[in-house]
């Protein structure tokens, strides 16, 4: 047995071309519905999961699943708003908890989330090092964040231009990272989170600047119109929050029409959570949608487009697997004279067929090494590789 | 050492028929097989060596009736008694010059390698001027060198029997030479017997007895 593995060996090592070319047929026809099957398998578990912890969300009108993918995963393009002033309507209905988001803005290409306090203990997020929020300009950053970008509590972190083009655009906002969140294996660890309102100062609703009026300096004005003075364009904005210059900080316009992604909503129970959906049918500019219900949905088609892939893999494996014959008889074919030499020297029939076998087995074995080193990868970074390929925008 | 009697063969489906009523070989002698293609030489050579048997007769190899031996059997005394050189030296092209001479060992389960068979093997090389290719690939070596290593090959078992089917029909006139005196060499030295079939009239000289194969007269089923 040792003998014809040895000999099987130095035969495949010596032929290590066509030994590879077997090696990639079984590697790829076993790997790849092996590793569909089981990024399939996390997405659908990670993208429940979350789901699930999401009772409701309300959107604008429009796309159901880009909704509920924007609002659960932070992606950070979205153009629909809908006004903070529905926040203001469900928390006085009292029949839920609602969240804003505010999903526009990046900070070195992580998405900067607008949201209120209450967001961390409702995803039970819990702070690794650092504070909470404080004030604005404050940010809290995800786990990810903090070990990708090698920042920590007390650092600044400057959000992303909006247009590298467009200087007249929104400057950027150099915000103080006050802490860091701990690993949640979850979207919230790629997601930089900020006050609602620094959110809307970032999109440049609001601002901050010197002083202007006559007195201080006659240059930065450009007159007086009733109890408003007009200044001119020598008033340079703060580009980052200090406790100096927190109070110069104000917004020109009513809360309720600054504009908002989506709103999560925790309804009180479930006949609350009928009366907040039903509030919305019908409504020609929101709508309201139950995440684990649109992730079903879309499971449900990515299921039926699995079954697809799973007959052609099927398919493929057995056009492989007759290409692999092919190959091996003609290899068997090729070496009729070896085996026939080996015969003559005193080599009997079934060492000479365990020597065909153990070639076999050892190609196949450094195939199944290659798919479960490949399948083990796979396994460890499903979540990251679900999230850069079908979460992120 | 070789004893056969009224033997009969043919191969199956084909119009191939060999007679030999009597051929005797002495332990030691040295037999140059000739005769046209297609006459049975190299089938003579497969029942010497078991690799066929008989249909009918006896075929009697250094006191063993080998045509009454079980496939095994035939297997073993095979690879234990006879040593084998080919026209197309059938070297395994993915194994060095020392594995291909060691392969006997390799790939029959009665022979074992061990530290002697190790010293013989490249001492048997080293007589052949093989000595700094060991570790060598086949398909590096010339053709001669090649033929030098499929002698060792047969030679390393240290069998009582030498088959020899068309050794020198690849060779150039001075490898031609060499082959022949490195027979005669280890069969003296060993006092092997060595039969040799072969077309090449040009080597004849220094066998001991030549046998024209034609004298068996193959018939064709009519």
């Amino acid at each position: 047995m040792t003998r014809a593995f040895r000999l099987a060996w130095r035969y495949v090592t010596y032929h290590k071309f066509s030994s590879l070319v077997l090696v990639a047929c079984i590697v790829l026809t076993l790997y790849l519905p092996v590793a569909v099957s089981l990024v399939l398998r996390q997405f659908h578990h990670q993208i429940l999961a979350r789901a699930e912890s999401t009772p409701g969300l309300l959107g604008a009108l429009g796309s159901r699943l880009d909704l509920t993918l924007d609002a659960l995963y932070f992606r950070s393009d979205v153009k629909r708003e809908i006004p903070f002033g529905e926040v203001k309507k469900i928390r006085e209905g009292g029949r839920a908890l609602a969240i804003p988001l505010h999903l526009k803005f990046t900070a070195r290409k992580f998405p900067i989330v607008g949201t209120s306090l209450d967001y961390f203990p409702y995803r039970e997020l819990r702070l690794a090092a650092g504070d909470s929020m404080a004030r604005l300009g404050d940010c809290v950053v995800g786990s990810k964040v903090a070990s990708e970008l090698g920042i920590r509590p007390g650092d600044r972190l400057k959000s992303d231009r909006e247009n590298d083009l467009d200087i007249a655009g929104n400057p950027p906002l150099k915000m103080r990272v006050k802490g860091i969140l701990a690993d949640s294996g979850s979207a919230d660890d790629e997601a930089v989170f900020v006050d609602i309102k620094t959110a809307w100062i970032i999109q440049g609703l609001g601002h901050g600047h010197d002083e202007v009026n006559s007195q201080t300096n006659e240059n930065l004005t450009l007159g007086q119109q009733g109890e408003n003075t007009i200044a001119s364009a020598a008033v340079a904005s703060y580009l980052e929050i200090t406790d100096d210059n927190v109070r110069s900080f104000h917004f020109h316009g009513d809360f309720a029409e600054f504009p908002i992604t989506a709103i999560l909503t925790v309804p009180n129970d479930p006949r609350a959570a009928n009366l907040l959906e039903g509030t919305y049918v019908g409504n020609s500019e929101l709508q309201y949608v139950i995440p684990s219900l649109v992730v079903s949905e879309l499971m449900a088609m990515v299921l039926q487009i699995k079954s697809l892939f799973d007959a052609n893999a099927l398919m493929i494996s057995i056009a492989t697997l007759m290409l692999l014959g092919l190959v091996i008889l003609l290899s068997l074919k090729l070496r009729q004279r070896e085996m026939e030499t080996m015969f003559k020297l005193g080599c009997s029939r079934s060492t000479i067929a365990l020597l065909q076998i153990a070639e076999l087995c050892i190609i196949g074995a450094i195939g199944l090494l290659i798919v479960s080193g490949m399948i083990w990868l796979t396994w460890n970074f499903a979540d990251d590789l679900i999230r850069a390929l079908f979460l992120r925008s | 050492m070789i004893d056969i009697q009224r033997l009969q063969f043919e191969y199956p489906r084909t119009d191939f028929r060999l007679r030999v009523d009597r051929l005797q070989v002495s332990p030691g002698e040295r037999i140059a097989v000739v005769g046209p293609s297609g006459s049975g030489k190299t089938t003579l050579l497969n029942l010497i060596s078991g690799i066929v048997v008989p249909k009918a007769g006896s075929v009697e190899v250094a006191g063993r009736q080998v045509s009454a031996l079980s496939d095994s059997k035939r297997r073993d005394f095979r690879a234990a008694s006879i040593g084998f050189i080919f026209q197309q030296f059938e070297l395994v092209e993915y194994l060095s010059v020392l594995e291909n001479i060691l392969l006997p060992f390799m790939i029959n389960r009665t022979l074992r390698i061990d530290s002697n068979v190790l010293t013989r093997g490249t001492e048997l090389a080293a007589s052949m001027g093989l000595q700094d290719k060991l570790a060598r690939k086949i398909r590096r070596l010339s053709q001669g060198e090649q033929q030098r290593v499929a002698i060792c090959r047969a030679l390393v078992t240290e069998p009582p029997l030498l088959l020899a089917d068309e050794p020198t029909g690849n060779l150039d006139p001075r490898n031609k030479g060499l082959t022949i005196r490195l027979l005669f060499e280890f069969c003296r030295r060993q006092k092997a017997t060595l039969v040799v079939v072969t077309h090449d009239l040009g080597i004849l000289e220094g066998f001991d007895r030549q046998i024209d194969f034609a004298q068996f007269r193959p018939e064709a089923t009519p």
